[in-house]
């Protein structure tokens, strides 16, 4: 049975229905959630971390939700914030730049077993990968979730004119780099 | 309207054939025009009063759902369809004028463990008890520490130690006169001990150079001769000499 968000919510305010309520949360959310953090942090443990910590930020927090922005969207922002500030703490702990970082994240592709791209799938990949991180986590909602720019402002907290900029300011490096490469 | 829209997206998208024809529509039903033919006024009868099933026992015995319950979700799923569909040839539109990209299919080139989806949300649980139980440990330990059991354990460690330090102060006190560091020496001492006529021949000895004064010994000895052979020895210089010498 689909809850709709309001109803998890209030079902979560009530001590004796909290857990069924956040049962039914992760299952209506987890693959979706799953999805964005992976095409971000690309490995799959990794995102299996940032998607555990990212409910359990939502478990601790969802009391104190005030539904001024809607569930969903509440849900990517600690998503991608996670992301980001893991992507970060690796690049810390690693001493890399900004670029090497992406680029040890293309190189990882080559030998994950979950990737099974064919080779203009994983050049596509590699092309994303030398977007900045938040143009990359723009062109993936758009091209490959199909967001409304409407949504995606919301959860990125950017306005619609700058998301649709960034979009084809990415569309056009990619097709730069598909081009050369 | 929706319906009809949606219908012809689909046709149009995913060439799906639409089924006008009456023949057609028989034929995808698995039934001739003959089966149609034989179908008695009487059957029509029964089909148009809902009878149809009397002679069937148990499948008359099955509730009907109201026909406007089902009609909702069918309309949202064809909404839905609809704004997917849209949402597609946008994104499709948006791509079109980079050649290269617009060729590459868009499909799913990531993959997850088989049944990990399934687990998942056991293993948060999991981590949220873990999590919980650590929080409840920290809690425990902090009203230990916030607790009266070591209010008054802090309070007899502080005694304890003011006594300690009282104790070893006095010590100290008792044992001033072994004290070899210039902190022990009282102010008299020190005033009495500038007047060099207050120390004794063997203080005096142990204030001189030895060297120097062997050396001014023999310088002396160069000027007067005499002075050397009654002092020839350094032990046997008078205190009045030594005075000079200092």
């Amino acid at each position: 049975m689909h809850y709709t968000d309001n109803e998890i919510l209030t079902l979560f305010k009530d001590e004796s229905t909290r857990n069924m309520a956040f049962h039914h949360l992760i299952q209506k959310y987890q693959k979706k959630l799953y999805w964005h953090i992976r095409k971000i942090v690309i490995n799959h443990d990794d995102t299996d971390d940032i998607l555990q910590n990212t409910f359990i930020k939502v478990w601790k927090n969802l009391e104190a939700f005030k539904a001024e922005s809607e569930l969903y969207t509440w849900l990517y922002r600690i998503a991608t914030n996670e992301s980001l500030s893991f992507l970060k703490q690796k690049k810390r702990a690693n001493f890399l730049s900004i670029h090497s970082i992406e680029y040890q994240l293309a190189k990882s592709l080559e030998s994950d077993i979950y990737f099974q791209g064919d080779q203009i799938q994983l050049k596509l990949q590699k092309a994303i990968l030398t977007l900045p991180e938040k143009q990359r986590i723009v062109f993936n909602l758009r091209y490959y979730d199909e967001m409304p720019y409407e949504q995606m402002s919301q959860i990125l907290e950017t306005s619609v004119g700058a998301l649709k900029a960034s979009y084809h300011i990415a569309a056009k490096k990619i097709e730069k780099y598909l081009i050369s490469n | 309207m929706i319906l009809k829209l949606s219908k012809y997206l689909m046709s149009s998208l995913y060439n799906i054939p639409e089924q006008d024809n009456l023949s057609d529509n028989l034929k995808s039903l698995g039934l001739s025009e003959n089966d149609v033919k034989s179908f008695s006024d009487n059957d029509f009868n029964k089909v148009n009063s809902g009878q149809e099933l009397n002679e069937f026992e148990i499948l008359k015995n099955i509730p009907k759902k109201k026909f406007s319950q089902e009609v909702e979700p069918i309309t949202e799923f064809w909404n839905k369809s609809v704004l997917d569909i849209q949402k597609k040839i946008e994104v499709h539109d948006e791509v079109k004028p980079y050649s290269h990209l617009s060729h590459v299919p868009v499909t799913k080139v990531f993959f997850t463990p088989e049944n990990y989806f399934d687990n998942l949300s056991y293993q948060i649980k999991n981590r949220l008890t873990s999590d919980e139980n650590i929080v409840s440990e920290k809690l425990n330990i902090f009203s230990l520490i916030s607790g009266n059991a070591l209010k008054y354990g802090f309070s007899v460690l502080l005694m304890i130690v003011f006594i300690g330090i009282y104790i070893l102060n006095q010590n100290n006190g008792m044992s001033q006169n072994d004290c070899q560091s210039l902190s022990c020496i009282e102010k008299n001492e020190i005033v009495n001990a500038t007047i060099i006529q207050n120390f004794s021949n063997e203080q005096l000895y142990e204030l001189l150079d030895e060297q120097n004064v062997e050396a001014e010994f023999k310088y002396l000895s160069i000027i007067n001769t005499s002075l050397v052979s009654e002092n020839e020895n350094i032990d046997n210089l008078s205190t009045n000499f030594l005075m000079e010498e200092l």
